[in-house]
């Protein structure tokens, strides 16, 4: 009898030490570093240098505790989420609300960065007006900001995203960028030693401009925050965060300060003026016009980069103030509308319109320069926040939690961080009372809704997602064929194959689900649908599965991409053989099989069979065509299966080209290789002799056309995985891949465990190929 | 939030290691406060040279000791999860 069914539910990582290193460093070397360098150079003079290298130092301050929190408590969140944990009373509704403002407004600063740029590339262009309006005006730039502002807010509504592919390309850009911004211009110095004499006097404006200019970029530094809010995607987090954390830091900071050097040493103002007041009047296009002195296309690639940071920053704005309010209508400290997800999409869509309405009032109603300071004094303030709790969370749990680094001298370390970033706070309000009225504004109108509203419905418990540590399984006891199911209607042909490998075998079927979430939601949101889940997909798979008599379980994984959860169960269960469906995709141009099928059938370390097809249970015979012994073990076994359990006959055929088959010797030799190659696979043909009397010769100068037309005349095709070379693959294709493309029966396409598939060349040729973002299943 | 809570979401430890894990940092502190404060000596340093020598000098030094850092902070991760494994051994 079979045993009862097992049910479980984990969430995928995906994300590894490097992929989460860049995730930081594309977030600080991007919309900062372009719209804010002009600005901070005007406010502190050449000791910009030292406002990014004690921005440096603060900012390491609190990154020690990120680094601490996030090992320890590595959920979606971040920082909100600790001092949630850690604070009392409305320390943590205070926290969301803030975090909510300052990511928005953050937003906000791209968005009007945004426009600025554009506005010098259609200047440079010669565009003077559009639609009347001139594109130096206010409205011009407000409006256009307004524009791309409510264009992200539709992207993200949609769900789609930068895909790891788009932001590593994006990410790559903008350092080759800036590189060669900072390359350059040493090599102007270098060349006029006059050029030194740019950064005397180094502090024009004293202390309080270093320490305002240092306010004013702090917002530069908080990429780190993004790796931690991906805390539940990264794999071993414990010891991945707080690395990523550091290096990241690590790369960030020098590249500042060298941006800074060669910002203030490299320019030749041509007057009397001195670079940073020269800078400082630029604003946000200060870095441009920089390039635009010494650097080789120096405008042009340099508003490339501002564009494309200030684009991708904004995205990342969009989707992470609205996560933040999407948590604080879970939670109930807003209203409860805030945590309604649209059902087709998956993302948070009213918290996604509130976020992008707070993000164009503000680009609308407040300079551009006033924004910047509201948004660094909001993190500055939202940090400070984290270092009082995690003095807290340490005392309140203590070595209950399991750190992966812990902050040395605590508590002096936080404490000082804390005070210093009282200090450049209040410096702060030189530069823009504006900014600190907005702020204070925005804070106290929290007071005001926490103690009408928000306290009286807030949760008294809150229960967020368990990130489930996927290592702890039962013992291996059998042979595990896994079947993701996605489609009830179609799961029956992949159950009952998969179901006749694991007889043959005496082991056992996973069913497998997964549940995709965008990534504009945490993945927490795919609990909800986890009884959708079971009821429509996998009790009918399991109730199929039931009666083949075979022992079943199931597995629902919340995942980003299907496929990473394919391969992650794969892994972690050991599983012998993956069963997948295929629709086809007849008429396409497309010549992949498939994103998620090519990336399987590519990372899986399994033998895999892909089935096209809806009914494999009235096969009456089977074509195989083998053109190497290798390959086709795995196809000569499913074979065997239709035979032993369908009787189906076997029809073996070999493809030989016109040139071989009129060279007596080579023919000779190639068919003893293959036949005393398939007759030592020990599946089904005993000897050379039994394995000659099975093939059957087809000569032909065609691999595909004679293979298609035999194809039509059987009941179903078995064909093995490509064993073309890189080069081959990449101007044409594969061969199966053509042959599922123009056969119409079906077909079941399988790989063993370990082909030559998988090298190291192809990986970097899939890595440029690949261009669609995943789609949910 | 209480013990229950984190217990539910699988982040505290198990009951029975409360009370076996160190809760001492990995870093080795005194080298590391040695470089904090050579990093934050070279930014006075930077401050006062006044776009001179001094200044390059010292932004030199705050390269080199911020990688140190870096570096010592690294190390402590690693440390840390051995550290975790040995006590979860003896535990």
């Amino acid at each position: 009898m079979a045993e009862s069914p097992q049910h479980q539910t984990e969430l995928s990582r995906d994300l590894g030490v490097f992929t989460i290193t860049m995730v930081g460093v594309g977030a600080m070397i991007g919309a900062g570093i372009f719209v804010l360098t002009g600005y901070a150079a005007g406010t502190a003079g050449p000791a910009l240098i030292l406002a990014f290298a004690g921005n440096g130092l603060v900012t390491f301050l609190t990154a020690l505790a990120y680094a601490e929190l996030g090992s320890a408590i590595p959920e979606a969140g971040g920082g909100y989420l600790w001092v949630k944990e850690g604070l009392p009373g409305p320390n943590a509704f205070l926290a969301g609300w803030m975090s909510w403002f300052a990511h928005s407004v953050a937003g906000s600063l791209y968005a009007l960065g945004f426009s600025s740029y554009l506005g010098f590339v259609l200047h440079e262009f010669g565009v003077q007006t559009i639609a009347g309006i001139p594109i130096e005006a206010a409205l011009f730039q407000k409006g256009l900001a307004v524009l791309i502002a409510l264009a992200f807010i539709a992207i993200n509504f949609k769900g789609v995203s930068e895909t790891g592919l788009a932001g590593n390309i994006v990410t790559v850009i903008k350092v080759i960028i800036i590189s060669l911004f900072i390359g350059s211009g040493l090599w102007v110095m270098f060349n006029n030693p006059v050029n030194w004499n740019n950064f005397t006097p180094f502090t024009p404006k004293g202390f309080a401009g270093v320490m305002s200019a240092m306010g004013l970029t702090y917002i530069a530094f908080e990429g780190y925050e993004i790796i931690v809010q991906a805390g539940e995607e990264v794999k071993n987090p414990k010891k991945n965060i707080p690395r990523a954390v550091f290096w990241s830091l690590f790369i960030v900071i020098p590249i500042y300060i060298l941006v800074a050097i060669v910002a203030v040493g490299a320019v030749d103002t041509g007057s009397a003026q001195t670079t940073w007041q020269w800078l400082g009047n630029a604003g946000e296009l200060g870095l441009a016009e920089a390039a635009r002195q010494f650097m080789p296309l120096g405008t042009s690639l340099l508003l490339i980069g501002g564009l494309l940071s200030t684009m991708s920053a904004l995205n990342a704005t969009t989707f992470s103030s609205t996560r933040v309010s999407f948590a604080m209508g879970r939670d109930r400290n807003l209203p409860d509308f805030f945590a309604r997800i649209n059902e087709s999409t998956r993302t948070p869509y009213l918290a996604l319109i509130a976020s992008g309405s707070l993000i164009i009032f503000m680009a609308i109603a407040v300079p551009i320069e006033d924004v910047a300071a509201a948004a660094d004094v909001m993190f500055l303030l939202l940090f400070l926040q984290v270092n009082v709790a995690i003095i807290t969370i340490r005392r309140k749990y203590g070595d209950k939690l399991d750190y992966g680094f812990l902050i040395p001298f605590f508590p002096f370390t936080p404490i000082l961080a804390i005070v210093l970033m009282i200090v450049i706070a209040a410096y702060m309000f030189h530069f823009s009372p504006l900014g600190w009225y907005v702020v204070a504004g925005w804070i106290g109108t929290g007071f005001i809704i926490y103690y009408a509203y928000a306290k009286k419905r807030e949760r008294a418990k809150r229960v967020s997602p368990v990130v489930l540590e996927q290592s702890v399984y039962k013992e291996k006891e059998r042979y595990r064929v896994l079947i993701p199911v996605a489609n009830p209607k179609t799961s029956k042909a992949l159950i009952d194959f998969g179901a006749m490998v694991a007889k043959e075998k005496g082991g056992e079927l996973i069913i497998m689900n997964v549940i995709t979430v965008p990534q504009q939601s945490p993945l927490e949101v795919g609990r909800q649908y986890v009884k959708n889940a079971r009821d429509r997909v996998i009790d009918e798979a399991l109730e199929i599965a039931q009666k083949h008599d075979l022992p079943t379980s199931s597995v629902i994984r919340i995942a980003r991409k299907p496929a990473k959860a394919i391969i992650d169960e794969v892994e972690d269960r050991d599983i012998d053989m993956v069963v997948m469906g295929w629709q086809g995709r007849r008429g396409s141009v497309e010549t992949k099989i498939g994103s998620n099928i090519d990336q399987v059938m590519k990372d899986a370390d399994c033998d895999i069979a892909i089935l096209r097809g809806d009914n494999f249970s009235k096969v009456k015979d089977v074509f195989i065509p083998v053109a190497y012994p290798d390959q086709a073990h795995l196809m000569l076994e499913v074979g065997q299966l239709f035979e032993k359990e369908q009787q189906s006959d076997i029809d073996l055929y070999h493809i030989m080209p016109p040139y071989i088959e009129a060279d007596k010797e080579a023919k000779k030799q190639r068919l003893n290789d293959l036949y005393e190659g398939l007759a030592d696979l020990d599946v089904g043909l005993e000897d050379q002799e039994e394995a000659k009397h099975a093939i059957k010769l087809k000569v032909d100068t065609r691999v595909v056309e004679p293979i298609v037309e035999l194809s039509s005349k059987h009941d179903l095709t078995i064909i093995g995985a490509a064993r073309e070379g890189w080069f081959h693959k990449l101007i044409a294709g594969t061969k199966p891949e053509q042959i599922a493309q123009q056969t119409e029966g079906n077909l079941i396409l399988v790989k063993n465990r370990r082909t030559t598939i998988q090298s190291g060349l192809l990986d970097v040729i899939e890595f440029f190929r690949s261009s669609e973002p995943e789609r949910a299943q | 939030m209480s013990l229950e809570d984190l217990k539910e979401q699988n982040i505290l430890l198990p009951e029975e290691e409360w009370g076996t894990h160190k809760l001492e940092t990995t870093i080795a502190e005194i080298p590391l406060a040695i470089l904090f404060l050579c990093s934050a000596v070279s930014w006075f340093l930077a401050y006062l040279g006044d776009g001179n020598w001094l200044t390059w000098v010292s932004i030199v030094t705050f390269f080199v000791t911020f990688f140190g850092i870096i570096l010592l902070c690294d190390r402590a991760v690693s440390k840390q999860r051995k550290r975790v494994k040995k006590e979860k051994k003896e535990s």
